[in-house]
């Protein structure tokens, strides 16, 4: 229970007037004081009440999205709360998150003004858990206040709480030394105008190519048919989005301008290819996956819900694969070849032997198998990468270079307001075939 | 209505305290100009914003201390017409329940004014009336604590 600034002056007023009733013996500053302390004291308690009052009228009804998730992934919560506020009351009622929890969006807090009857609020926000193991949303916190006081109190009993939660989780590594893809593929790279499938059948015309006439047809009908084969176009780029992370320092205009862009760009996919795919990730983090998406409205809510930046459950600093690994041994030994100082080639030679270690243990990042099994999933030669480049950047090279086991063309997007030698090494860092700025 | 059960409480205020200032056995014409104070804080509301109403007990203690120096009954009687002015300035005396609220509180004030009132110095009804008080805020506390653990999950 907190006094607020009205209750507080009033004390203060009634304290004067008791000092000054002991002081000079006066009982009209006595009757005064007592006046005060009374009214306080009654207001507090009429207070509690209604406070009590309200507690007792909350109900909660919680609800997700799934209830078994691996850590780093997210989950959608809807709650309905109905609460009674008696006036004068106004009451804010409050999500309680656990600190493993933590919320990438959406409201987590309501206010409900005092009025007659039941008042009903929804609601609704994304979680994503950091640790692994059983949790379970714990309840709410009402804070409710007037013109003199302000209480709040914990509402997790089992009324309140709940649903459970069970986060798997997940390592930094895959198991085996080996890649592990369960995905297969037929891709059939189409380098003619017309595909092979047929459109239609139509009578044939002169100048027609007599490579197209379909001859049981034509024979059926005793009329030349001629088949007309659906058209083809270029595959639709895969687009990936690199949220910041929601510690980092970005500019919030640059982020809105990267978001733009994406959004424009899955729409041109969509109008042009008739679908989008956008992987949107964070760090290391894959957040959500729009596959082949052919409506433009579903398409935008889904950038809209998830375009935001993002709380990361993993983090990779100058993370190294076992390429990177490999071609720094590479180069160690290059340099050691050329060396003729006997201390300098002593040193590349521990070196090389502490990398040659070190590729030897070097398991394969979950996130590389990850973005592996998702690019395996759609068809496409081109993947354009959107990111403010903020931290560390070893994510997007183990992205561009699962990119290019794939076979596909890796751009890169990155802020305008970056300088020229800055943006290249960007596409070095990442390994990109082009790098362009956007405005 | 409201509005005339604050000019209700405003007349009453105004003769309770003119009332005292006639009838005391030496004038105390000092009691009218403080009649005045918590009308201004009334006019100052209405042309500005909510948050001065703290100003209406301020003023209005003021006129209770100078009837209470004619008589602690006096004094009663102007706390009461007070109390509810300023109730009814915050919004606090619309509904029947507000209503048994003050009433409530004017009873509880009257028995402290009485116990005053018999009393030949200020130490001993003080004491009386901060155990009654404390021992209220206890009871109140202990309920609040007990209600608290309920809700946070215990047995009750």
């Amino acid at each position: 229970m907190r006094l607020l600034r009205c209750a507080r002056g009033i004390c203060f007023l009634a304290v004067l007037l008791f000092i000054g009733a002991i002081l000079l013996d006066s009982p009209a500053a006595l009757l005064a004081g007592t006046a005060l302390l009374t009214g306080l004291l009654g207001q507090y308690i009429l207070f509690c009440r209604r406070f009590w009052r309200t507690t007792a009228s909350v109900e909660v009804k919680r609800s997700l999205s799934r209830t078994l998730m691996r850590r780093g992934t997210t989950v959608r919560v809807t709650s309905s709360i109905a609460v009674t506020v008696p006036a004068p009351l106004r009451v804010e009622l409050r999500e309680k998150i656990p600190s493993i929890l933590s919320v990438q969006d959406g409201d987590t807090v309501v206010t409900a003004p005092s009025g007659p009857g039941r008042q009903e609020f929804r609601l609704s926000y994304r979680i994503m858990p950091v640790m692994y193991g059983t949790t379970q949303l714990p309840g709410l916190v009402l804070i409710a206040r007037d013109r003199f006081f302000e209480a709040e109190a914990d509402l997790t009993a089992r009324a309140y709480a709940g649903p459970s939660l069970v986060v798997q989780p997940t390592g930094l590594f895959e198991r085996g030394g080996k890649r592990t893809t369960t995905e297969t593929r037929e891709i059939e790279k189409m380098s003619l105008l017309s595909g092979l499938g047929i459109r239609a059948l139509r009578e044939y015309y002169a100048g027609d190519d007599l490579r197209h006439i379909d001859w049981k047809a034509s024979a059926k009908h005793d009329k030349l048919f001629v088949r007309e084969y659906a058209g083809v176009t270029s595959l639709a780029p895969v687009i990936i989005a690199d949220l910041p992370w929601r510690g980092s320092s970005f500019s919030p205009a640059e982020f809105d301008r990267m978001a733009a862009k994406v959004t424009g760009m899955a729409e041109f996919s969509i109008r042009t290819y008739q679908y989008a795919s956008v992987l949107i990730i964070s760090g290391p983090n894959i957040l959500h996956f729009i596959e082949n998406e052919k409506d433009i409205q579903t398409c935008i809510s889904a950038l809209r819900e998830w375009m935001h930046p993002a709380e990361r459950a993993v983090h990779l600093y100058h993370a190294a694969d076992r390429a990177d690994l490999r071609s720094h041994i590479r180069a160690i030994e290059d340099a050691n070849e050329h060396s003729a100082d006997p201390a300098d080639r002593q040193f590349l030679s521990s070196l090389r032997a502490y990398y040659r270690a070190t590729l030897g243990n070097q398991k394969m990042y979950t996130f590389s198998a990850q973005i592996a099994r998702t690019l395996a999933s759609v068809t496409t030669e081109e993947a354009y990468i959107f990111s403010l480049f903020c931290g560390d950047s070893s994510h997007l090279r183990l992205l561009a270079r699962q990119a290019k086991t794939e076979k596909l063309v890796v751009h890169v997007r990155v802020p305008e307001s970056r300088d020229a030698m800055t943006r290249s090494s960007y596409q070095a860092q990442v390994c990109a075939d082009t790098l362009e700025a956007f405005t | 209505m409201t509005d005339r059960i604050g000019k209700y409480l405003l007349t009453a205020t105004a003769i309770a305290a003119l009332a005292t200032a006639v009838m005391s056995p030496e004038p105390a014409r000092y009691i009218i100009p403080l009649l005045l104070l918590p009308l201004a804080v009334l006019v100052l509301r209405a042309a500005g914003p909510g948050d001065r109403l703290f100003y209406l007990p301020c003023a209005g203690i003021l006129l209770v201390i100078a009837c209470g120096i004619v008589h602690v009954i006096a004094g009663l009687v102007v706390a009461w017409a007070v109390a509810g002015l300023c109730l009814h300035a915050w919004g606090m005396l619309d509904s029947p329940a507000d209503l048994r609220g003050w009433a409530i509180f004017c009873a509880a004030l009257a028995i402290a004014a009485i116990v005053i009132a018999l009393s030949n110095h200020v130490l001993l009804p003080f004491l009386v009336i901060l155990g009654t008080a404390g021992a209220a805020f206890l009871i109140q506390s202990l309920h609040n604590h007990r209600v608290r653990k309920q809700l946070r999950g215990a047995l009750p």
